[in-house]
């Protein structure tokens, strides 16, 4: 198998699974627990989303990285948005490594 | 939505700022791991999966099977035929005709962006937000190929938090419109951190597992509960 093989079958099983689910079902037509169920996805996709992965976001420094997504999430309760909180945690965070604060 | 692909750009930017040093990442190793430009784009732009091409390309670069790379690619993306189902579920209006291009371009962040909108049931907002991630992904693995590592590696290592960010930035506003949002994603981060740290699950099985089993008991205690005061 060539590496442009290779490619060919990993687009295949990655966009398999994407692009099926789509014609899988009627949306219409779906049962009030089943529809609930996809409704709750958004929230638990970004849970398992944000730990643990999240504290290995700045590797090696998982203080650092939890620091950085706290204040990311002081920043977004307060002004809402999604531009500044993640300006401020990459700012944050370069400041950090660079003055070595943690 | 007054400008849908206005605001889709605007929801896509800090996606396209995270995606963009990740994949410049990535050019820079499938360039070390011996692939030629036209395969790292290529790969790229046809599987667009992060952590599965960066495990491709060290696998590669190992020498291990391309049988067990496939294997290991369909694992580890697996998980994302949720969240189409969930998107899915949401779009009664749009055509059928998008539907393969709405999947093809659904990443972990596409998603997460896409998701969190009261409304989008909307093919123009939908398929330009998940383009504008796309061509950051893919004109991000060029320029690692090309340009190498041209940011000072302090900010490459910051800019590692940036998706992570942006998943809690996504995540707050609704918690503050539902307890079930909190309840939801504080549950699903518990078990998935003991599944990895404590049990030492693989992300992608325990990912899926997380999903799944926290989204369908919160469906159905919900359900039983409102049951209840209906028959009280």
């Amino acid at each position: 198998m060539n590496n442009y093989m290779l490619i060919g079958a990993m687009a295949l099983v990655t966009m398999t699974p994407r692009i099926l689910p789509f014609f899988a079902f009627d949306a219409d037509k779906l049962p009030p627990v089943m529809k609930r169920f996809l409704d709750f996805i958004p929230f638990t996709v970004l849970g398992a989303l944000i730990l643990p992965g999240g504290i290995e976001g700045i590797g090696g420094h998982p203080l650092l990285s939890a620091l950085c997504l706290v204040l990311a999430g002081l920043i977004a309760w307060l002004k809402n948005g999604i531009i500044l909180p993640v300006m401020g945690a990459v700012v944050f965070g370069v400041l950090a490594l660079q003055f070595g604060l943690l | 939505m007054n400008h849908p692909i206005k605001q889709a750009l605007k929801d896509a930017s800090p996606v396209m700022l995270g995606y963009f040093p990740i994949s410049m990442a990535f050019g820079i190793l499938s360039k070390g791991a011996g692939l030629s430009m036209i395969e790292g784009v290529m790969m790229s732009a046809v599987v667009y999966a992060g952590a599965s091409q960066f495990m491709a390309v060290s696998m590669i670069a190992a020498g291990i099977s391309p049988m067990s790379i496939v294997l290991a690619t369909f694992l580890m993306n697996f998980r994302h035929f949720i969240m189409s189902a969930s998107i899915r579920a949401r779009l009664k209006k749009t055509s059928k005709a998008y539907f393969p291009i709405i999947g093809f371009f659904l990443t972990d962040e596409s998603f997460s962006v896409a998701s969190i909108q009261e409304e989008i049931d909307h093919p123009a907002y939908l398929i330009p937000l998940e383009v504008a991630c796309y061509s950051s992904w893919v004109s991000g693995t060029a320029a690692g190929f090309l340009a190498g590592a041209f940011f000072p590696p302090v900010l490459v290592q910051a800019m590692g938090i940036a998706l992570y960010a942006l998943f809690v930035a996504l995540l707050i506003p609704s918690w503050k419109k539902s307890k079930e949002a909190i309840v939801l994603s504080m549950s699903a981060a518990s078990v998935n951190m003991v599944l990895v740290k404590v049990l030492g699950w693989s992300g992608s099985a325990s990912f899926a597992v997380t999903v799944i089993v926290v989204s369908l008991l919160g469906a159905w205690v919900t359900t039983r509960s409102e049951k209840e005061a209906v028959h009280e």
